[in-house]
């Protein structure tokens, strides 16, 4: 993010696009909810109508896959109108005459038609959130997972340079990551392409300072995405794979192919639990828990904040980077660490942005990376002296709308888009195990358009044969009037469902991320009566569970018991 | 500017109130509206006439007049008593009536030991009620899986529904009156009040009737979102959480820690007891402001959970079977070794972790890279 998490209260515009952030990222919701209280705008762009749409001044109920033509339709409206910040694109940006003139015939007519919004809409958007300079735009992977998510991000900071919104507070374009350390992961260079800080393997002085560093000859060439990986390994040229807190066979895409994969590899995995990644692992290393070790994680606002061990580790689980630096020092580079601080004491010496950190800053508040000495103060703004990128020139560039090719294939005339539940994380595997989690959502659906559902004879509760062309699931039906008809939408969490539709062939050509919110898909109506029985089996095991599971707790068992009495099923 | 607070002399900001400017200074008025971190002060919700008032809990002795701490703003060479034999007098009297419709059963109640009424109650020493109370009775409401409502302990200090609507801004609570007595209800819409009492906007007392008879329920809020942040500013033990871990607070040792799923990074207060959490609350973190998520609130229990590993597993014969950790390391570091030497360093991947510290997504990387020499590393930052 270039801007802090509680910056989006001091907007004066708030535009949410690609986010469910209420259910992703709740606490931000809650902050977006508190802004509009205090009578700021807010602009909603989703195919989804989330709840904050329910609350927005503005919301555009855009066809998945269409953000790129809505952001070009915006700029229509602000060069039209006279509306951008001529100062600021002077001083600081570059390719505003390419970008005027591609934006030329997006009208918001010819957007409108794309993004299946009213013209009329796309102006006003386009008006109120030229009209700060405290426009705040929030995206998440309704942004990014597509296969041109890269041009949808380009064109959200293309508005947000014409409009002078970067280096204020209040503004900026802000991805909110999905997991607790997506940018810690990236930061300390679990990327093919970096090391950390975002240092190129492919720039020869970086590779020579690291060689330097770390005694070694290093190899310069970019390594695979966890995309390309699984078709390296079914090549033949990876043999051995090395999974460290993940779960590939449900988080990527196409699990078929994953699956072949994983079972051809020899697959060595690093977790707390086993989840079905682990079906095909010829090594499992048990691991500590966040709440069992020290260490540090970067949040999306680029804050490094400390973890803290405060539970006792399980049986004779350890640290990961005990584990790792066991198997370096069995390979032949010799190295001991004694404990986390430090790793981060040596990471710190190669990694300029978190120089100036040590546990001791952390504590307290924690400090915004880049921090480059011991008395910086830390950067919770990015920008402020111009966008960073070639001596505070920000790059703007004239991106095309491309319709996806799975949107084109007639033999799938639905798109489906994926996203998160407010009560699960990711693949489960942690979430699933609170009870009471477990219980509120435990199995997959898909939701379907109200018209949809009747032109399909479909009611809340019949299951569906859901197809793509790499796979089919089927899942349960509920009928909804948040989507439009033609869309329909499924949980990602849960194993065989989403992710066997999903694609893992068309990628991002810039950043290799699948496109799982744009699968095209068919459905067909499969025989029901199981959604009753399925939904009563969870009944009768979450009443066993508070019964006899877990006698310790009183007030399971009193739930229990209350819900029996109420008649109240799910 | 410098102002006296119980005869000590003490140096403190311009244009703040006395409440606050105590609490910095680490002098604690007694209070049940205003939250620990002074993010919102419920009293300011409360009407003016309401019989059992707890504005003045917080109330000091300023020239021999009393007023309340959080109205007040700090003035140069102010002289402040906060516990003066007139403020307690006053707390004394608001207990008593408190205390007359709050069940004593102190010991049978989980929230012992960290409960501020019972806290203020020994403090004063108010052993029982000085008023006749007329109020409606409850059953607990247990409709919600994360938390329940036990509303007969509730004293009215309005904290859940001023959270909820100010801070989550999601209204799921809402106070009402009947008679000289106030209720937290669950806030439904009209369309569900009439289906289920058939009317749109019933009166206070027919909506506590209403959950009374069981027409309707916390369970019945489609607003809630169970982040159990009322759960967290409640001062008594009137919602708890369901997950009860039979622990008393003075038993436990406070850890704050980061969370473990999203972005935002909040700060989270674990309560541990004999190496095992029993509780979280939302530490006042830069970018959660005192307020968590159902999962940063109530999403622990994998970390104690049956299923965890505890011991390093081998493949043999197609099934995983326990090893020793010298075995485990080995064959990994033996068949890394095999592929780098046979095939080259690239025929390794790695797929790092997006979930684990950065320490860990450091060494892992800088294993590919020097101990192996290949950058097939990455993570699924893009899934
Ligand atoms: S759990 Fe959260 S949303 Fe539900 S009533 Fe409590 S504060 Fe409101
Ligand atoms: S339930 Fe608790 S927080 Fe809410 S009004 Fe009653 S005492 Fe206050
Ligand atoms: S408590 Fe909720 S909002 Fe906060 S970091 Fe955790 S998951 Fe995210
Ligand atoms: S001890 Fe005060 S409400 Fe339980």
């Amino acid at each position: 993010m270039t801007n802090t998490v509680t910056g989006i209260k001091k907007a004066d515009v708030i535009f949410v696009t690609g986010s469910n952030t209420t259910e992703a990222h709740p606490v931000m919701g809650m902050y977006v909810r508190q802004a509009k209280k205090a009578g700021k705008k807010l602009i909603v762009a989703d195919p989804v109508r989330i709840p904050l749409a329910e609350i927005a001044d503005i919301y555009l109920q855009i066809t998945p896959g269409t953000s790129v033509a809505l952001s070009n339709g915006m700029l229509n409206v602000i060069f039209e109108e006279g509306l951008e910040d001529k100062e600021y694109i002077k001083e600081h940006t570059e390719g505003i005459e390419e970008l005027k003139a591609m934006v030329k015939k997006y009208t918001p007519e010819y957007a409108g038609k794309i993004c299946g919004v009213n013209p009329d809409d796309i102006r006003a958007a386009a008006r109120m959130y030229a009209s700060s300079h405290k426009s705040y735009i929030a995206y998440a992977m309704g942004i990014t997972q597509h296969i041109n998510g890269t041009d949808n991000v380009m064109s959200l900071s293309n508005l947000a340079l014409c409009t002078g919104n970067f280096g204020r507070e209040g503004c900026g374009v802000n991805p909110l990551r999905g997991q607790n350390n997506v940018q810690g992961a990236c930061d300390m260079g679990a990327l093919p392409t970096d090391y950390p800080a975002y240092q190129k393997v492919f720039n020869p002085e970086v590779q020579a300072k690291f060689e330097a560093a770390w005694g070694v000859k290093l190899n310069p060439n970019k390594g695979l995405t966890v995309t390309k990986t699984i078709p390296a390994i079914l090549e033949d040229k990876v043999k051995v794979l090395y999974v460290m807190g993940e779960n590939p066979a449900v988080s990527d895409p196409d699990s078929h192919h994953v699956a072949h994969a994983l079972e051809k590899a020899f697959l060595i995995q690093q977790d707390i639990f086993l989840n079905e990644t682990s079906e095909y692992a010829d090594i499992v290393f048990p691991v500590k828990a966040f709440a069992e070790k020290d260490g540090t994680f970067s949040n999306t606002e680029r804050r490094v904040q400390r973890v803290r061990q405060l539970a006792v580790p399980k049986g004779e689980s350890k640290d990961d980077w005990w584990i790792i630096m066991e198997i370096m020092n069995r390979l032949g580079y010799k190295c001991h660490y004694d404990k986390a601080e430090d790793i981060f004491n040596e990471l710190r010496k190669v990694t300029p942005s978190y120089a100036g950190m040590t546990y001791a800053r952390l504590e307290g508040k924690g400090l915004h990376w880049p921090c480059p000495t011991e008395d910086h103060p830390g950067t919770p703004i990015l920008h402020t002296n111009g966008p960073i990128r070639n001596k505070g020139v920000g790059l703007l560039k004239a991106i095309e709308w491309i319709e996806s090719p799975e949107r084109q294939d007639k033999k799938y005339p639905f798109t489906l888009i994926t996203a998160r539940i407010l009560y699960h994380y990711h693949t489960r595997t942690m979430t699933d195990r609170t009870r009471a989690i477990h219980f509120t959502a435990p199995r997959n659906w898909v939701e379907v358009n109200k018209d949809d559902a009747m032109e399909l004879k479909l009611k809340d509760g019949d299951w569906l044969k859901v197809t793509s062309k790499r796979g089919s699931t089927e899942v349960e039906v509920r009928v909804v009037d948040t989507l439009e008809p033609g869309v329909m939408w499924m949980p990602f969490h849960y194993a065989d469902g989403a992710n066997n539709l999903s694609d893992a062939e068309t990628l991002d050509p810039v950043c290799s991320i699948p496109g799982y919110k744009v699968i095209g898909v068919k459905v067909e109506k499969v025989s029901g009566g199981e959604s009753k029985k399925l939904t009563e089996e969870v009944n009768n095991e979450e009443i066993a569970y508070y019964e006899n599971e877990d006698p310790s707790r009183i007030r399971y068992k009193e739930a229990a018991a209350e819900k029996l009495l109420a008649g109240k099923g799910e | 500017m410098k102002l006296k607070f119980n005869g000590r002399e003490y140096e403190v900001e311009k244009g703040v109130r006395v409440f606050k400017a105590a609490k910095d200074l680490g002098i604690d008025i007694p209070n049940f509206t205003i939250d620990e971190n002074c993010h919102f002060n419920a009293a300011f919700d409360e009407p003016e006439d309401y019989e059992y008032s707890l504005k003045d809990m917080s109330v000091v002795e300023i020239n021999g007049k009393l007023v309340r701490s959080y109205e007040v703003e700090v003035e140069d060479g102010m002289d402040i008593w906060t516990d003066s034999p007139k403020c307690k007098e006053r707390r004394k009297e608001i207990l008593g009536k408190v205390v007359s419709f709050h069940p004593l059963d102190c010991v049978n109640c989980v929230k012992l030991g960290e409960c501020k009424l019972q806290k203020y109650c020994e403090m004063y020493g108010v052993k029982e009620g000085t008023d006749k109370v007329s109020y409606i009775k409850r059953p607990k409401d247990m409709s919600n899986r994360f938390y329940f409502q036990e509303f007969d302990k509730c004293i009215r200090c309005g904290r859940c529904v001023k959270v909820c609507k100010d801070k989550v801004g999601v209204e799921a609570l809402e106070m009402v009156q009947d008679g000289k007595m106030r209720y937290v209800v669950p806030n439904l819409d009209a369309k569900l009040w009439k289906e289920r009492i058939g009317k749109d906007s019933p009166s206070g007392k027919e909506k506590v009737m209403a959950i009374i008879d069981g027409k309707v329920s916390m369970a019945d809020s489609t607003r809630c979102v169970s982040c159990g942040n009322c759960v967290s500013v409640c001062p008594v033990g009137a919602i708890m959480p369901k997950a009860q871990n039979n622990f008393r607070e003075w038993e436990t040792k406070k850890v704050v820690t980061t969370c473990t799923y999203c972005g935002v990074g909040c700060q989270i207060e674990y309560l541990v007891r004999d190496g095992k959490i029993v509780d979280a609350k939302p530490a006042n973190g830069p970018s959660n402001e005192a307020l968590l998520c159902v999962k940063g609130k109530f999403g622990y229990d994998f970390i104690n959970h049956k299923d965890r590993l505890k011991h390093p597993m081998i493949r043999k014969n197609g099934k995983l079977v326990e090893s020793t950790w010298e075995e485990a390391l080995d064959l990994a570091a033996s068949k890394i070794k095999e592929a780098r030497d046979n095939f080259g360093p690239d025929s390794v991947a790695g797929f790092s972790s997006a979930r684990t510290i950065n320490e860990d997504n450091y060494l892992f990387q800088k294993m590919l890279r020097a101990a192996v020499g290949t950058n097939n590393v990455d993570h699924c930052a893009r899934l």
